[in-house]
């Protein structure tokens, strides 16, 4: 199944952890006086302590099993006497300890907080130590079930020079060694050397022939890169019985030859490492949110072209829905109303011409109002009922004559009083003065609308164009890019320390 | 970080130059990384400067080496003849100081460029100049034609 993009700030927060390891990584290859570390570390009862006590020829004799201090990082270095202290140099703390105390402090402050810095070392006068070295004894692997401390030991390996990667012969090949060593691989960049310990509890030959074979294969398949794959130590650490196959010497030699490079080299090959892995899976997270915004902002181009499209199409009706009521106008109403012009009397003619056409008009606007679109300001209504207010129809003019003696004879009246064509008058007047106002009134009331819908459109088009998605992924892959190119400053620092050693 | 440019072009480009093991420089302010090559011609070497905006960036190859004042003429027919046939890329001079650049532009709006296109615009002057740049010297010493240097270079 396709894996789901997440805006995931697990990676941003992992990124920034390499960027700080990075940093930690040149700081100690550039710090010459700082002394060479050399991690224990295995699964729980693989020997470790004893090994400690081996190596330090019993000078020490940590308590070995199941003993609170070792349960915590425990860092053995050289001096001309013998204590225990516990140290965080970042907070200036520095006191000693007599061993009831340092357990009590192994079961409780050490075990209980986050371990920030904070850990308990023992100073000896060990030979092995005399070559500014340090010890550092870890956990094992599966001593606490809530991992606190595993992640405390995987700094302390990641940090170290070189690890000795304890495994139980008793126990060998009853866990997922191969995994195991993979994930060994890449924390130490293949700088550890795997050492079989309690070769005593094998009994037979036939047993150690079959272990031995099957380490080699083991350790062949995926052993250390830096240290030749294959390459392994049986030893025995059991007081009295103490066995170490030649490792003592390898590790004098190695550390005697490789120091000037495991201390300064090995930290930036190994931060250069990092930098690459974790470079590459931002890279290929970044190319895929690239996929996904080119996607999602051709989508919202469609979306925009889709909308603007149905913006021109929801203007048409509108259009001609003007036009069939500037017809209708012309064809109909200001025609009927002109035509019952003759009918009226010439007594309150203009009053009567006005109610005609107020009557006439003033429906026909909210019909046009209606057919054209929604109500705006001003109304359609408003504006035709100013345009009749201002349209004056003229009153008839009267003609008066008086009548000659013949005609007196016949007629009551004196004087003969005749009107002009004032019915047909105010029809023309109708039709050449005020029916373009009202066309008028027409066309902007529907340019009106227009205007309207076309804000509308434009507000519907900005909204399908500037989707919050986009703008959410930008901002994650602008924050992950910016990760990205503090990574490559620090790279640029590692590439340029590189050279100068070489 | 400045708004003037965008981010993740960057960090592609500087992807390319820290797997390679190229050294730079990225100025964050102006939005400019600057790198150093050597290249096996007449020149030695030239100034790689790559200029971001939102949606494209332009890789600029400056030769270290400026025209002298009178074969500024020669060089600039010399270079459009060379223009002439290029598919990608161009080369430009200051006239008024004779610094010589190969330029090429690449757009990137609403696509990630693949490392085949990321590799030809990156390695654009560093390929132009193994092909024109040693006719391009002696043009600009007076030593060739700007014809015969150009033509020389291109059945090359």
């Amino acid at each position: 199944m396709e894996e789901t993009l997440m805006r995931d700030p697990l990676l941003l927060r992992r990124l920034e952890e390499s960027i700080r390891f990075v940093d930690e990584k040149i700081k100690a290859a550039e710090n010459d006086k700082r002394p060479f570390v050399l991690a224990l570390c295995g699964s729980f009862s693989s020997g470790k302590t004893s090994m400690v006590n081996a190596l330090l020829e019993e000078k020490l004799s940590l308590p070995t099993g199941n003993f609170p201090i070792t349960k915590v990082i425990t860092r053995i270095r050289w001096a001309d006497r013998t204590g225990i202290r516990l140290e965080n140099p970042a907070r200036g703390i520095s006191r000693e300890l007599t061993l009831a105390e340092a357990q009590k402090a192994a079961r409780t402050e050490l075990s209980e907080q986050e371990l920030g810095g904070t850990c308990l070392c023992i100073e000896t006068d060990a030979p092995f130590l005399r070559r500014d070295l340090v010890l550092v004894d870890t956990p094992g692997f599966d001593d606490d079930v809530d991992k606190k401390l595993d992640a405390v030991t995987i700094r302390e390996i990641k940090q170290a020079d070189l690890c000795l990667l304890m495994f139980n012969a008793a126990k060998f090949g009853t866990r997922d060694e191969r995994s195991f060593l993979k994930e060994m691989n890449d924390m130490t960049n293949g700088w550890f050397m795997p050492v079989l310990n309690c070769m005593n509890l094998v009994n037979t030959e036939d047993s150690e022939n079959e272990l031995m074979r099957r380490a080699a294969l083991l350790f062949r398949d995926c052993g250390n890169e830096q240290l030749g794959y294959g390459r392994f130590f049986p030893v025995c650490t059991l007081p009295g019985y103490t066995d170490m196959n030649g490792l003592d010497a390898w590790l004098e030699k190695t550390i005697r030859e490789q120091s000037l490079y495991l201390r300064h080299v090995m930290p930036l090959q190994h931060a250069q490492y990092e930098m690459k892995k974790i470079a590459d899976d931002a890279a290929d997270v970044q190319t895929r949110i690239w996929t996904l915004l080119a996607g999602l902002k051709q989508q919202s181009d469609q979306e925009t072209e889709r909308k603007k499209k149905q913006a021109r199409g929801d203007l048409e009706p509108i259009r001609q829905a003007c036009t069939r009521m500037q017809a209708e106008l012309q064809n109909a109403v200001i025609p009927a109303v002109c035509s019952q012009f003759s009918k009226l009397s010439a007594t309150d003619f203009p009053a009567e011409t006005q109610r005609l056409l107020r009557n006439a008009v003033l429906p026909f606007s909210d019909l046009a109002q209606k057919k054209i679109g929604g109500d705006v300001t001003p109304s359609l209504r408003r504006r035709m009922e100013g345009e009749l207010a201002v349209f004056a129809v003229h009153e008839p003019v009267r003609h008066v004559r008086k009548r000659g003696f013949l005609e007196a004879l016949v007629s009551p009246l004196p004087y003969e009083v005749t009107y002009n064509n004032f019915a047909e008058a105010a029809a023309v007047a109708v039709k050449s003065k005020l029916l373009p106002k009202l066309n008028r009134a027409l066309s902007d009331y529907a340019a009106d609308v227009e205007t309207r819908e076309k804000k509308a459109a434009r507000r519907e088009i900005a909204a399908a164009a500037d989707t919050g998605e986009i703008a959410l992924w930008e901002e994650y892959l602008e924050q992950l890019s910016g990760q990205l190119l503090t990574l490559s400053d620090s790279r640029q620092k590692v590439l340029k320390l590189l050279r100068s050693y070489s | 970080m400045s708004d003037q440019y965008s981010a993740s072009l960057v960090s592609l480009v500087t992807r390319y130059f820290d797997d390679h093991n190229y050294r730079y420089e990225f100025d964050r302010e102006k939005g400019v990384l600057t790198a150093q090559f050597n290249i096996e011609n007449k020149f030695k070497g030239y100034t790689q400067i790559i200029t971001f905006d939102k949606l494209t960036y332009t890789v600029f190859s400056f030769l270290k080496e400026k025209t002298e004042e009178r074969w500024r003429s020669e060089v600039v027919e010399f270079l459009t003849r060379a223009n002439y046939g290029l598919k990608f890329g161009c080369f430009g001079m200051d006239l008024s100081d004779g610094e010589i650049y190969i330029k090429a532009s690449v757009d990137c709006d609403n696509r990630i460029p693949s490392t085949a296109v990321l590799q030809t615009s990156l390695d654009i002057g560093d390929k132009l100049l193994l092909d024109y740049g040693n006719a391009l010297w002696s043009v600009m010493r007076g030593l060739a034609s700007p014809e015969d240097a150009c033509s020389a270079a291109e059945k090359r």
